[in-house]
Order: structure tokens, then C-alpha cells, then sequence
């Protein structure tokens, strides 16, 4: 209320003003008797209704005039420096703020495009001990629809383990397309992506047709019409193509290149050399999509699906199959905890952090231009105070002072649009996304962003407004008056507040990256050539093989495996003796070199043997999986091939370490051969891999060799986190040195508006050591204070981060020290710059004028 | 200026000499209620009042003011000889027409 009455002072005409604040809380003190709340409802309201009368009758002048923006094209053109670090300061904040807001909104708009998308579903299969699959058994999506002839299902099949070749079927020129999906032919009904050319309903129903994106169609025909040519696949299968979809969304969680029919699940599976049965309930391979049909929710599925588990899983592994619905638009941001294999996913964490850096710089920038218009309004009050005395009401002055503000806001809107049109590019490529500048420029957005820029300029352009006006009311001609003191404590220690969580949260961020990246993982990766082999001539002779590449000068050993290390492991069900139910552990399937080639250490029992015909049929286990062997490893018994346990590994990161170490079983079956890992040693890689490309050619001319660095590829892993890193970064000190630009001018006023009194001191005979600490003192205390809110704040959110990682670096006191010592450093130094200035300065010039 | 005067006008006129002196906003508007029970706002008050003001009809006074109003002094309205005239117009008009009128018959 007092503030009501303090904005109702400010604005109405003082020779109505005392008639009506009286009214108005008297007609509040007879409404209160009966109820408090109502009444100060009605003073509100009638608060509001008085400004609009008030003006209406006491002034017969127009609020504002295009004269206000001559005035304030005028004012701010005098005081140009001020108006750079104005416009400077807010279009930087503002720049960050909507590069920020696009990715938010982008990563929230993930799927949305598809045609009534809130009636599609994934299905996502969830295990008994709480693990989810994004994959699930071959025969879902038909028995769903068989089960429950109005729901639609589809299937997606990503060629298992494998990058199939594809190559025009007139040109023998083999490459590897990663992003080519084999789907039912009602998969257009359910994900709706824009074909270019084609029917909807037409285009997948024959078995093996191919339906290319734009892109591809482009690499592969030219301007040439696609449709009716045919390609390879993978050497064997013929694909026609049918049609041309549109290239994958950005906003889309699956990125593709091509979608071929699933028609002939046999053929296909032919060709890529795979073994497996799309017939049983064991294999989960495929991700199902349902599209429901109006007035069936997805519980009431979810409940027939129960059922429906009952009726078609075999009770062995019924328990392992319980189907869920997961919405179309939640895929992208909520699935850490699924397993899946081809979806773009990010955790929501991140971008909830993202906005929050956005709100935090925005703030910075509005505080900064308060902070800088009300520190500098002193400089005017002449020039406001003539203007009052020739005739200009209270109104008039403030509709001038807020017209200054909308044109800072203005202009800082535009050129911060033009920055982000110039850095969309490198942000993009930064966090891996692909945002279009005018995806989000619609009328909704635009409405929005008006309303925003209105909102900014209220905000910015109130209190310094009126704490002018206030001053200006006070006639006091030159004369200086304090400012609000307490309102000037607040917006500093919300600068320094956020300048030391920003920094903060750099240093932790930067560290936790450097963690993931620099950690040992517990196995040799650097010198290490992977060869993708599955269903290659490759992995029918290994042996040839292994030899071949084992005579280049540059091999030293080779093994086969059939995961790559350190990112993900297939989990495998066991049956161990004194345990009742099936454990599903990771397992890796390797050959006898394999402990050697990763230089992994054998901590008991001992390495595969070769020259032991048994050990084909044994395992070795991690330390993290002595906790399924109580009773001690040597004498379990697997239900695998009757395999036993020979030894036990040191623990290895054989997961990404965005994953805890959990208990692995490695194991040797010729089924499970997808990689070829190869010790290489020497320096120059290119003439390494050049070396051993052209060994892989004799042997396997149809596919062109496509081999990479383990190291390389593990550290793409944490390609996010590097980039997250880069990018807190830069903004966190792009909004600190606003921030310090604002708090340096805060200063500058504090001591101004002391100047008097150090000169008085110093004439009585204060030293300069004393005036500075006299000045700094409030200062100081007010960063203390500010870090006592400070610090658990900063631990809980930037906590919350870190627990997105399993392993990852602890709290340190010393991380919070940095960024107090960084802050406090930085500020300090400014302001005791300022301090001692104003501390050595001749008291004579000071108060010579009186 | 303009002479004629509302519904809402005549009323807040005929208040201000029933209250005289002691008429300002917020009596005013007590005796409002009172009368026509019927609540109506301060601000709506204030309008008629500085209305009526510009007219010519009332003039106002500053007077004491009291600790609800936070100190702040209450301005008192009185009528005009104008003011007057307008209303006892009204009046007369009114009377006239009553007095030519029979009883309708209702049916």
C-alpha cells in the first residue's frame, strides 16, 4: 500500500494529490472494519481508476508528444558514452537471453511437428529391475495390432550393430549411410514427415523400396528424378526407390537419411549377415510407435497391455516385457533413463539450466541500466527542474523519461537481434543443434517479444523515472539528495550475487568436463584402430584377417570384441547358481587378445588361455561383479555354455562415463564379432592408416574402409559437455563484465555523493588509508553477506548438475573460493582503484565552492 | 460551458446541500449507499465532483485532516449560487410535469 500511495504521490497533480490519497485511504479504513482483503482489493483498483481521472482533469497537456522523442534522441546523443554502455550492456544481455530462449524453445518443440502428436506413443519396454528399453521385441507393433485392430503401430529397425552400405545400382561406388531405418509400411501415418514425391499410404508397402531424403536423393541422383531407380544394399539386396521425404526436422528425435520397407524382414536380415530370429519375444531390436485413436487415453492401453504381455510372452521372460507408453513430444527431453539406440535425446536439466543463465544475464543487464539511469540522474535534475519550473507536469516527465527508455530498449533489441542473427551459426554448431533465425519468428513469438520489450522498458525505465521525479518534487535546485540507500544495497548485491554464482558454475562446469575427459578409464584407447566388421568377410574369417593386419609393420595386436569400449554394452541374461532369478549383466563377447591389446590388469585367477580347449566356454568378470559370487567366483557355475569364471579384472569405464561401473562378464562367442581393434605404434597415423586400409581392400573390395581412433571417438562422447562448458563460459563473463560495468558506476555515484565528506575528513585530518577503508567498508560487508546467501544456493543448483553424472568431481571448498577470490579480485581491485582516487584528491578542489 | 446536468450529477449536487458542510468525498459517498443502496467508488466520486467543479456548480475548500487520511487534509464542496439554480431548475421542471399528470391507469 505505502508503495501504491508512493507511485500515486509521484504521478498525480500535487494540488489533487493530497485529496485523494486521503479519500482513498479513508474509504480503506471503513471497508477494512469488515474485511482487510476486499478492502485493499477496492483500494487497488480504485488506485489505479484515480490515476486515469487524475490525469484526465489536471492536465490539459498531452502526456506524451513526439517532442519526448526529440528530447530523448537529444539526451541520450549529450551523454553518448553513457548511452553506448547502455545499449552495449542490454543488447549483449539481450542477445544471450534469446539465443538462450531459442534453444529452449527449440529443444522443447522436439516432435511437435508431427500431425496430432499428442496421440503418438512410443513403446518403451521396461525390465524387472526397473531398466527401460526405447527397443523392444519384433513381433509388438503386429500383435498390437492384431490385439487392437484401432491402433496403429509401426516399427523402426536400425540395421543391428552395423552401418550398411548402400551404392547405386548402376555404379558400383559403396558408402556407408548410418542414418537408413527399415519401417512398416504405415509408418508415414503414424510419424508424419512431408513427402516431396510420393504417396503417403503407397510409398513403403512393397518390400524393398527406399524412400530417400532430399539430401540423399541429391548426393546420390543429382537433379535427376529418383523415383523407380534402384540401389544396393549392402551388396546384395536390391532397394527401388519410391519416393522423396523431406530432410529430418532439426527439432526431430530421429535424424535420418533414408527409410526403407521392412516388407522382407528375411531378405534384409540375409543381407546384413544376421542370424538372429525377428520372430521370438527375446530379441528386442525394433522401436514401436502407436498412434491411438481419439477417446482411447494411453492408461487404458497401458492396462491392455498387461494383459496383452500375458497372453503373447513366453512366462520365461514375461516379466521382462512390460510394456509403457512413452508420448511422442517426451522422447527427446525425458528418456535418460531409457536405453535406447538411434534417438537425439538431451537431459532436461540442461536446458532448465540454460533458461535459468538466460534469466540471470537478463536481469544483470536490466539491473545494470537502473543502476547506470538512476546514477547518473543527478546530472539532470537541473535540466528536469527548469523544465518544471517553465510549465511541464509530473507526467510529462516521467512519459520522457520512460520514452529515453523504450529507445535504449529498442535499439539494444536490434542490435541484439542482429548479434544473434551473426552468432546463430557458431551457437548452433556449439551445442549440436540446427536453429533456424526465423524458426521462431511466427506472429505468436513476435506478440511475445513485444510484450517483452515493453515489459523490459517498464521495468527499466520505472525506478530511475521516478526516483528522478522524486527528486525533481523535491525542488531542490542543485542540490544533492541520497539515494535510496537500501534500494542501492539490493541491486548490488544482486550483481555481485549472480557474478559469483556465474563464475562458480564456470568452475565447476570447466572441471567436471576435464574430469570426464581426462580420466583414466582403466584401459588402453590411445593408438587404438577400431574396424567395424559385422556381417563383413571380415567376421567369417577373423583369423585371416587378424594375420593380415598383424603383419603391418604398425600392428603390435589385434582383438576382436563386440562393443565398442567405453561407450555402451549389450546386457546379457545369466542364470548363476544361488541366485533365483536371471540377472541381466553387461556383457562383452572378445578373443584371446583382448587383455592384452586394452592392457587391462588381471587382479585374480587368470587371462584366457589359448592352449586351454575349455576356455572358449569361460568368462572373466570385473570387481564390480564379485558381488553376484558371495560364496567366491571359482566355483560358480554360468548357464551359459557351462561356462565358469577364470579370472577377475581390474574395473574398467567400459560404459561412457556418463555411467556407473557396473558388473561386467566378458566372453567369447563368434556370434557377437562387430569390432576389430587394432594396436597400432608409430606417429604418423595417415600413412598407419593408409597401410592398413589397403590390406582391408584386398580383402573385402565391396566396402570401403571405415576405421576410426577409439580415443577420438570416445572423447565425441563428451563433445556436449565440452561445448556446455564453452558456452557457460563466454556468457558467464560476457554478463559478469556487464556486471561489473554497472557495479563500477554504483560506486562511482556511492563516492560522489560522499565527496563532501572526504574532504571534510581529510581538512580534519582523516589519512588516506582511513577514508578508503570509511568507503569500503559497507562494500565489503555487503560482499560477505552476499556470499553467505550465496554459497548453498550455488551448491544446491550447480549439485543438482554434477548429479546428472555418476562419477563426477566432489563439492571443494576450494572451487567456491576461486570464484569468491576471482569476483572479489576483480570488483575489489575497481572499486579501491575509485576509492583511493577520490581518497587522494586535494580537499580545496572539493570544497572550495562553499 | 455547458449548463445541463446527469442523473449522477443531480444526485451528487442534491447530496452536497443535504451534507453541507460537512460534504466531501467520502460522506458523500456513505449517504450515496444510504440512500440509493447502492455502493459506488471513490474515484467515480472524485469525477462527478471535480465535474461539476469545472462546471461552476461547486466550489470546494480545503479542510482538517485526520489520522485515517494519513494526515492528509480533506477538501470540502459546497454549492454554487449556479449550482443551485440548476437543481432547483431541475426541481421546478419536474413538479411542473407531476402536477399536469394523472394517475396512468395500469392494465
Amino acid at each position: 500500500m505505502k508503495l501504491i500511495i508512493k507511485i500515486l504521490g509521484n504521478i498525480l497533480h500535487p494540488d489533487i494529490k493530497d485529496e485523494i490519497i486521503g479519500d482513498l485511504l479513508e474509504a480503506y479504513d471503513q471497508r477494512a472494519k469488515k474485511n482487510k482483503f476486499i478492502a485493499g482489493l477496492h483500494f487497488i483498483l480504485e488506485s489505479f481508476i484515480s490515476i486515469k481521472w487524475g490525469k484526465m482533469f489536471y492536465q490539459n497537456e498531452r502526456l506524451w508528444s513526439s517532442q519526448n522523442v526529440k528530447f530523448s534522441l537529444r539526451h541520450l546523443r549529450r551523454n553518448w558514452r553513457e548511452t553506448v554502455v547502455h545499449i552495449s550492456g542490454l543488447s549483449l544481455g539481450l542477445a544471450i537471453c534469446i539465443l538462450l530462449a531459442f534453444f529452449y524453445f527449440h529443444e522443447k518443440s522436439f516432435d511437435t511437428f508431427h500431425e496430432d502428436h499428442t496421440s503418438v506413443y512410443r513403446i518403451v519396454n521396461e525390465a524387472d529391475q526397473g531398466v527401460q528399453y526405447g527397443v523392444t521385441p519384433w513381433p509388438t507393433g503386429p500383435f498390437i495390432e492384431a490385439d487392437f485392430p484401432e491402433v496403429a503401430a509401426t516399427r523402426i529397425y536400425h540395421t543391428f550393430r552395423k552401418t550398411p552400405t548402400l551404392a547405386r545400382s548402376d555404379k558400383q561406388e559403396f558408402f556407408y549411410e548410418d542414418d537408413l531405418f527399415f519401417v512398416d509400411g504405415n509408418f508415414f501415418d503414424i510419424l508424419t514427415f512431408k513427402l516431396l514425391k510420393g504417396q503417403t499410404s503407397e510409398v513403403l508397402k512393397e518390400p524393398n523400396s527406399i524412400v530417400l531424403s532430399e539430401s540423399l536423393a541429391q548426393k546420390l541422383f543429382g537433379s535427376e528424378n529418383p523415383v523407380g531407380r534402384e540401389l544396393w544394399f549392402e551388396s546384395t539386396l536390391r532397394l527401388t526407390v519410391t519416393g522423396v521425404v523431406e530432410n529430418s526436422p532439426p527439432n526431430s528425435h530421429l535424424q535420418y537419411q533414408a527409410f526403407a520397407s521392412l516388407g522382407d524382414i528375411a531378405s534384409i536380415f540375409q543381407a546384413t549377415g544376421n542370424r538372429f530370429s525377428f520372430e521370438g519375444w527375446y530379441w528386442t531390436a525394433v522401436n514401436t510407435y502407436v498412434r491411438l485413436p481419439h477417446g482411447l487415453t494411453s492408461q487404458q492401453l497401458e492396462t491392455d497391455l498387461v494383459d496383452f504381455t500375458q497372453r503373447h510372452v513366453p512366462e520365461a521372460f514375461a516379466h521382462r516385457r512390460n510394456f509403457k507408453l512413452q508420448p511422442l513430444a517426451d522422447i527427446h527431453l525425458n528418456s535418460d533413463e531409457i536405453e535406447d539406440i538411434f534417438v537425439e535425446k538431451r537431459s532436461e536439466v540442461e536446458i532448465k539450466i540454460a533458461m535459468l543463465l538466460g534469466i540471470i544475464v537478463l536481469s544483470i543487464a536490466i539491473i545494470n541500466f537502473i543502476n547506470l539511469a538512476s546514477a547518473s540522474s543527478s546530472n539532470r535534475l537541473y535540466a528536469l527542474n527548469i523544465k518544471k519550473r517553465l510549465g511541464a507536469s509530473y507526467g510529462q516527465i516521467f512519459t520522457q523519461m520512460l520514452t529515453e527508455a523504450m529507445m535504449v530498449v529498442i535499439s539494444s533489441l536490434l542490435i541484439s537481434l542482429l548479434l544473434v542473427f551473426g552468432t546463430l551459426p557458431y551457437f548452433n554448431e556449439l551445442i549440436n543443434v540446427r536453429i533456424g533465425f526465423f524458426d521462431y519468428f511466427q506472429l505468436e513469438t513476435l506478440g511475445w517479444f513485444v510484450a517483452c520489450a515493453l515489459f523490459i522498458t517498464f521495468v527499466m525505465g520505472f525506478y530511475p523515472a521516478s526516483y528522478t521525479l522524486r527528486q525533481v518534487s523535491k525542488d531542490t535546485f542543485g542540490q544533492h539528495i541520497k539515494r535510496n540507500t537500501i534500494t542501492q544495497k539490493i541491486l548490488v548485491a544482486f550483481q555481485l550475487f549472480a557474478s559469483i554464482f556465474l563464475i562458480y558454475g564456470c568452475i565447476i562446469i570447466y572441471n567436471q568436463f576435464s574430469f570426464l575427459t581426462q580420466k583414466d578409464l582403466g584401459f588402453k584407447n590411445e593408438n587404438v584402430l577400431m574396424v567395424p566388421i559385422r556381417g563383413t568377410e571380415a567376421s567369417m574369417n577373423t583369423q585371416l584377417f587378424k594375420q593380415r593386419f598383424e603383419n603391418s609393420p604398425y600392428v603390435t595386436n589385434t582383438s576382436l570384441l563386440s562393443d565398442i569400449m567405453g561407450s555402451t554394452v549389450q546386457l546379457v541374461p545369466f542364470r548363476i547358481d544361488g541366485k533365483p532369478e536371471q540377472q541381466n549383466i553387461a556383457t562383452m563377447f572378445v578373443d584371446f587378445d583382448f587383455v592384452e591389446t586394452f592392457d587391462i590388469e588381471v587382479v585374480d585367477g587368470r587371462d584366457f588361455d589359448p592352449t586351454i580347449h575349455s576356455d572358449s566356454n569361460a568368462f572373466l568378470i570385473n570387481e564390480s561383479a564379485l558381488s553376484y559370487f558371495e560364496n567366491g567366483w571359482e566355483e560358480a557355475r554360468l548357464n551359459r555354455g557351462n561356462g565358469k569364471i577364470i579370472g577377475v579384472l581390474k574395473d574398467f569405464h567400459f560404459m561412457d562415463l556418463h555411467l556407473e561401473i557396473e558388473p561386467l562378464m566378458i566372453g567369447m562367442s563368434d556370434a557377437w564379432r562387430n569390432y576389430l581393434a587394432l594396436n597400432v605404434k608409430g606417429s604418423n597415423f595417415s600413412e598407419i592408416y593408409e597401410d592398413i586400409e589397403s590390406k582391408w581392400v584386398e580383402l573385402e573390395p565391396n566396402r570401403p574402409f571405415d576405421a576410426w581412433f577409439l580415443d577420438e571417438k570416445l572423447n565425441n562422447l563428451y563433445r556436449s559437455e565440452k561445448n556446455q562448458s564453452i558456452i557457460v563460459a563466454v556468457f558467464s563473463i560476457l554478463s559478469v563484465v556487464i556486471a561489473i560495468i554497472g557495479l563500477l558506476a554504483l560506486v562511482t555515484e556511492f563516492i560522489q555523493n560522499r565527496y563532501k565528506e572526504i574532504g571534510i575528513r581529510k581538512v580534519l585530518g582523516a589519512s588516506v588509508n582511513q577514508i578508503y577503508y570509511l568507503i569500503t567498508r559497507s562494500i565489503a560487508l555487503l560482499f560477505l553477506l552476499v556470499i553467505a546467501f550465496n554459497l548453498p544456493l550455488a551448491r544446491l543448483i550447480m549439485g543438482r548438475w554434477l548429479d546428472n553424472y555418476p562419477t563426477h568431481i566432489d563439492h571443494q571448498w576450494m572451487y567456491y573460493l576461486y570464484a569468491f577470490l576471482i569476483t572479489g579480485l576483480l570488483i575489489g581491485s575497481l572499486i579501491s582503484y575509485k576509492c583511493l582516487r577520490a581518497a587522494r584528491v586535494n580537499p580545496i578542489e572539493i570544497i572550495k565552492d562553499e | 460551458m455547458n449548463d445541463s446536468i446527469g442523473n449522477l450529477e443531480e444526485m451528487v449536487l442534491l447530496l452536497v446541500m443535504t451534507l453541507e458542510p460537512e460534504a466531501y468525498a467520502i460522506s458523500l459517498a456513505n449517504e450515496y449507499k444510504k440512500i440509493k443502496k447502492k455502493s459506488i467508488s471513490t474515484p467515480a466520486i472524485h469525477t462527478v465532483l471535480k465535474r461539476l467543479v469545472s462546471k461552476g456548480f461547486l466550489s470546494s475548500r480545503a479542510g482538517e485532516g485526520t489520522p485515517e487520511r494519513g494526515g492528509r487534509s480533506k477538501v470540502y464542496y459546497s454549492l454554487t449560487k449556479e449550482g443551485y439554480a440548476v437543481i432547483k431548475e431541475v426541481q421546478i421542471q419536474r413538479e411542473q410535469l407531476w402536477a399536469n399528470a394523472e394517475k396512468p391507469q395500469f392494465t
